[in-house]
Order: C-alpha cells, then sequence, then structure tokens
C-alpha cells in the first residue's frame, strides 16, 4: 500500500539547511490502522505532508498504492489528492461559509459531480456518521466533536485508499477524543487504511502499530499487541 | 455553473466586503459615464456657437465704404455678384468651396409669407448656390435630401426647410418624413419639399429657414447677379487667417475701395471668433478626461486592493480546497470569476445609474429651454462607457491574478496553518 524507500528531505540550504528525514523507509499494507509519534521536529509533520502529497522531498522514492508520486506535478498531485487520499486535521478545517453538506461534498465538486448527486451522498455519509440532522448546520453551529466527524464525512467522501489524520484529537477534550477515536476505529474496521499522527501515548495505544520518529529516523516501529483485543464500538 | 454557485456563495458569505467593494466600482462608473455626458453636452454646447458652418468658414457680406478711394466718395454702396466668386475661385486656389447666399426680402420686411393650403407663415427665404451645404455642412438632415448642383442647374421647383417650419406650415407634431414631396407657395410658385433639415445655429433659429436653388430664387426674387453673402471653405491644409486676408484684399481691389477701409466688407471668420471658444473647449474636455480617468484610476486600484485582500484573507480556505484536491487552474478560476462576476455586476450597475443621471440632467436641461451652463443635449458615448467597464473588469481580473497566483503555489500546508477555524 505505502512504500517508502530512502526518503529524503532538506530544509534550506547551506548552513541553514535542515535535514529533517534522514533516509527514511516505512511500509504500510492494505487495511493497517497505524500511529506515527514524535517530539516536535521529529519529521512527524513533514513525513505526514509527503504522505499527503502535500509536499515534496529531495530523494527516494514513495508509492501509494502502486503510483509513484515524485514525478507528479501541481495538478496531478491535486487530482491524486483527491482520488486517493483523505485528510483529518486537528483544527478541522471546514470552510465557515459553507454548511455541513456542502462540506462534505466540497471534495466530490473537484471531482467534477453534479450538485445534487454530491450533496446526496455528503447527507448519506453524514446520516451514516451520526449528523443526519446536522447537515445544514454551519461549522459555527457545530460543537467541536460534530466538527470533527464532518471533518471525517468529507475525508470519506471520495472512498480514499488511505485516510491521514493529523493531530485529529488535538483540539477535543477526553470524552470527545474517545467518540472521535472510536469513529476512526470504526471506519478502520471496515477495511480502510489509516495514519494517524499524534503526540499522545493513548492515541497511539489505540492503533495496530506504533511507529516512532526521533530526528528523522524511524527509532522504534512496533505491532500493538494489546490491538485487536480492544472492544470496537461503533459511535453513533 | 458549478464556479458560479462557488463564486456566489463565496461573495455572499463576504457580503459587506462585496457590497463596498461594488458600491466602489458603481459609484466610479456612474461618475464616469455622469462625466462624460456633461463633456459631451459641453461639447454640443460650444458646437451651437457655429451652427452647422464649418469651423474655418469665411462668411463676407457688401457693405458701404467708409473713405474715399479711387475717385469714388465714401459711402457708396458695394454688391458683390457671381463674377467675384469666379474670379476668387480661380485666383486663390486655397479655396476648397466658395458658395453664394442670397436672402430675400427688403430690410424691413425679410421674412417671405410662404402659404401652404390653407395654412401660412413668414420665413426666411434664402438662395443658395450648390456647394453651400460643403460650407454649412453639419445640417442634421431629418429627412429627404440637401439641395444639390442638378437642381441649380435645372432650376427645379425645389425647397430644403428647416424643422421649425414644419408646424405653423403642416399643421401641429409634423413628422419631418411625411412633408417630403408636399408643395409649399412662395410668392405664388409652388416649391416641392425635398428635405428637412434641424440647425443648431443661433440657437435653433437657423431651423427657421427655407433654402431654395439659386436659379429658383432668381426667378422668384429678381436681383439678377447680385450676391449677399459669399461663403468660403479654404482646404483644411491651408490656413484660414491668411486666406480671409487675401480674399478680403482682393475684392477691395475689384471693387475699389480703400485698403484701409474696415467698413466696406464684413468678414466673419469663423476661426477667429472659434479660437477663444475651441482652446476653452479643449481645456474643458482634457479636464473631464483627466477626472474621469482618474475616477476609473481610483477604481482599479479599489478593485485590486479588494482583491489582494480577498486573497490573503482566505489563504486557509485556499490551502484547504487544495488539500482537497483543487488544482491551482481551479482556485485561479475560482478568484478571477469572482472578480469578474463583482466588477461586471457592479460596474453594468454603474453604467445604469450613469445613464439614468446623463437622462435625467437632459431632461432638466430640456424643460430650462435647452441649454444650462453651455451644457446642450448630453448624451453618452455608450461604446467608451463599455470600454471603461472592460478595463476596470480586465483590471480587477489582473489585480486577482497575482495574489491568486502565489495563493495557488501557496504549499497547502503553510496555507491551512494561518489559523484554526
Amino acid at each position: 500500500m505505502i512504500e517508502i524507500q530512502h526518503l529524503n528531505k532538506t530544509y534550506g540550504s547551506g548552513d541553514q539547511a535542515l535535514h529533517v528525514l534522514k533516509d527514511l523507509s516505512m511500509h504500510v499494507t492494505k487495511g493497517e490502522l497505524v500511529s506515527i509519534m514524535g517530539s516536535s521536529g521529529s519529521g512527524k509533520s513533514t513525513l505526514l505532508n509527503i504522505l499527503g502529497c502535500l509536499d515534496s522531498f529531495d530523494t527516494g522514492s514513495y508509492r501509494l498504492n502502486g503510483i509513484g508520486v515524485e514525478r507528479m506535478n501541481e495538478s496531478a498531485a491535486a487530482k491524486f489528492r483527491n482520488r486517493q487520499l483523505g485528510f483529518v486535521f486537528q483544527a478541522f478545517n471546514l470552510l465557515p461559509y459553507k454548511n455541513a453538506i456542502e462540506n462534505v461534498a466540497l471534495p466530490l465538486y473537484y471531482q467534477g459531480v453534479r450538485r445534487k448527486e454530491r450533496e446526496l451522498k455528503a447527507t448519506e455519509m453524514l446520516a451514516k456518521l451520526g449528523l443526519g440532522n446536522r447537515g445544514l448546520h454551519f461549522p459555527n453551529e457545530l460543537s467541536g466533536g460534530q466538527k470533527q466527524r464532518v471533518a471525517i464525512a468529507r475525508a470519506l467522501i471520495t472512498d480514499p485508499a488511505l485516510i491521514l489524520a493529523d493531530e485529529p484529537t488535538g483540539a477535543l477534550d477526553s470524552e470527545t477524543t474517545a467518540e472521535v477515536m472510536s469513529l476512526l476505529r470504526t471506519i478502520h474496521a471496515e477495511g480502510r487504511t489509516m495514519i494517524i499522527v499524534t503526540h499522545e501515548q493513548e492515541i497511539a495505544d489505540e492503533t495496530q502499530r506504533q511507529i516512532i520518529l526521533r530526528d528523522g529516523m524511524v527509532v522504534s516501529d512496533q505491532k500493538n499487541s494489546a490491538f485487536p483485543h480492544k472492544a470496537l464500538t461503533a459511535q453513533q | 455553473m458549478g464556479t458560479f454557485a462557488e463564486v456566489l456563495q463565496s461573495l455572499w458569505a463576504n457580503r459587506t466586503r462585496t457590497l463596498l467593494t461594488g458600491f466602489g466600482v458603481l459609484w466610479g462608473l456612474m461618475l464616469l459615464v455622469l462625466l462624460l455626458g456633461v463633456g459631451d453636452g459641453l461639447r454640443k454646447g460650444s458646437a451651437r456657437y457655429y451652427g452647422a458652418d464649418d469651423p474655418q468658414s469665411i462668411w463676407l457680406s457688401a457693405r458701404t465704404t467708409a473713405l474715399p478711394y479711387d475717385g469714388f466718395q465714401e459711402g457708396r454702396k458695394i454688391v458683390f455678384d457671381h463674377a467675384d466668386l469666379n474670379y476668387l475661385r480661380k485666383a486663390l486656389p486655397a479655396i476648397e468651396f466658395i458658395a453664394a447666399e442670397n436672402r430675400a426680402g427688403k430690410r424691413w420686411s425679410r421674412n417671405i409669407p410662404i402659404v401652404h393650403k390653407s395654412r401660412s407663415a413668414s420665413f426666411p427665404v434664402l438662395g443658395v448656390t450648390p456647394d453651400f451645404f460643403k460650407i454649412k455642412r453639419y445640417l442634421d438632415v431629418q429627412a429627404g435630401r440637401e439641395l444639390n448642383a442638378r437642381d441649380s442647374e435645372l432650376t427645379r421647383k425645389v425647397a430644403f426647410i428647416g424643422i421649425k417650419t414644419l408646424d405653423p406650415l403642416f399643421g401641429p407634431a409634423s413628422k419631418p418624413a411625411k412633408q417630403l414631396g408636399k408643395l409649399i407657395n412662395v410668392h405664388g410658385i409652388n416649391l416641392t419639399v425635398v428635405g428637412v433639415f434641424e440647425d443648431d445655429g443661433w440657437s435653433g433659429r437657423m431651423s427657421e429657414r427655407i433654402y431654395v436653388p439659386m436659379s429658383v430664387y432668381r426667378q422668384v426674387f429678381g436681383e439678377n447677379n447680385q450676391v449677399d453673402v459669399i461663403a468660403v471653405k479654404p482646404f483644411q491644409s491651408a490656413d484660414p487667417f491668411t486666406l480671409a486676408d487675401n480674399i478680403e484684399a482682393r475684392l477691395k481691389e475689384r471693387h475699389s475701395i480703400a485698403p484701409a477701409d474696415a467698413k466696406a466688407i464684413n468678414v466673419g471668420e469663423l476661426a477667429e471668433s472659434g479660437q477663444e471658444q475651441a482652446q476653452m473647449q479643449k481645456a474643458l474636455i482634457l479636464l473631464i478626461w483627466s477626472v474621469g480617468l482618474g475616477t476609473l484610476a481610483a477604481g482599479i486600484v479599489g478593485i485590486g486592493n479588494i482583491m489582494i485582500i480577498t486573497v490573503s484573507e482566505r489563504t486557509q480556505e485556499l490551502g484547504i480546497r487544495k488539500a482537497l484536491g483543487a488544482t491551482p487552474a481551479s482556485l485561479l478560476k475560482l478568484i478571477i470569476t469572482e472578480a469578474l462576476v463583482l466588477t461586471l455586476v457592479s460596474g453594468y450597475l454603474g453604467l445604469l445609474a450613469g445613464i439614468g443621471l446623463v437622462k435625467l440632467l437632459n431632461q432638466t436641461i430640456r424643460e430650462s429651454g435647452g441649454e444650462l451652463a453651455g451644457i446642450v443635449n448630453p448624451e453618452v458615448d455608450f461604446s467608451i462607457a463599455i470600454t471603461a467597464l472592460g478595463v476596470l473588469a480586465f483590471a480587477g481580473m489582473l489585480a486577482g491574478i497575482i495574489p491568486a497566483l502565489r495563493a495557488a503555489r501557496l504549499e497547502p500546508v503553510v496555507a491551512m496553518s494561518e489559523e484554526p477555524n
């Protein structure tokens, strides 16, 4: 699913050069739920951006779903993101002047799906995530957990190969965090590949596999023995 | 359609800004249109000063001598004749056209009674030679045609009549085109109306005239070979002042008038009397254009400014859109369409408002007697107004492109991290 070989990324040049990712290699198989941990400066955000085709890299290779992304221009990368990737951000990143349905439907707009059809799909997706009665609400009328569920619906709407979540619970309280994590695990249980970047051990504990980065290198990559035994309860 | 809906939603989401920007554009174009209208009215107001005459034309009439000369006493009446015209035409190559104008009637009865069926009214009747209408060349022919050379040659009994003669002769609210072919009777001779004109000259009193071919005039009024007024149009390349001096000198020579006699020949030089007026008009038009272009420039700067703000305010949104799969091209399209929709819609409303104001001004001027502060019949040159709108829209687009390009190149991650929503 994800094959990263000898990835190098440097910001700046000369004396100012910052070598962020150092010969990093990693593989993720289809259907895995992986967490990437690391302190700030470990390179985890950069790795996430590269995984999300939001940033370029210097050397090495990155294949997602069998497609090499290193030679893509901006337009191709945009289309690739649109079709293959779903993002969940810490700050939700919903458009404030669009209601929940319109926010969820936005990726389909960039696929050229007709308005009626994309709003129908968005409504269905919201219902599936337990927000059936919030479709016409605007982001400022939703709680943090509801916003993040709208964002998750938006990430799922294009049926992407990979879900990338960047500190998905970073802005939420512990109760809501549990709800959102439960939801993410349900989605994973349906067969999706998901990578969660976090600095919280409790979040990482809920994933199948934990990768720890330090100074741009993988220092630990372990299966979470506790994972499959934890009860999955779908958040409705 | 998809982009359009997105654009409308975004404009609505920022409605205060949209409204203010739109109002700026509307105001700018409205002022521009109003200025153009006033400029047009001023131009027409000063054109009225010349009436329908060529602005370079020279008009000469014979008076009585003030000085004794060549054996003649002062107080001698001078009379021009057709030989003078032929002589001048041959002698002075700077003359493009030369024509004669005779006005019927004696000093105290200069208007001639005209009869059509049961109606009658008195108007000035003038006999003119064919080239006359190449000198009085800005007559507004409302129907039919001017008099031509064949009319004179064949002594056709035809008349070219001013628009102000219509109602008294043919009844109220007479349409110019309907009067063609009708007969009017002048001193017992029937003339066929072949054309109707409007002439702004003398505050419209020139439109009371009735022109007939010189040959017909002679049949009706006699007067042999006499010419009352000689009208001359110099070639565009010639200096009208030098030509006027030359003509005057030649005529004085032919009629034995003292070279220093300032009263024997009256020389009207439109170029001279028009010079000051023309300079004034030029200055006014220059002023209007600079104010108009200034307004337009202010509008352009305003739109540019707003577009830059729009884009930088929305960096985060654009970043989100990019992450969700918006290509740089689609972002450009979004922002440019937004700028275009905003400028075109508000600009169009501004055009309408401006045109409405000019129409209102026109109406007011008409009701107050046709002239106000030198402004006459102000109208808008629509193509200039549309061009201004186009320039504005193009500028708005251009102003949107630069920040939009920057936004399109921005890393989505950087853009999104601007601030959480």
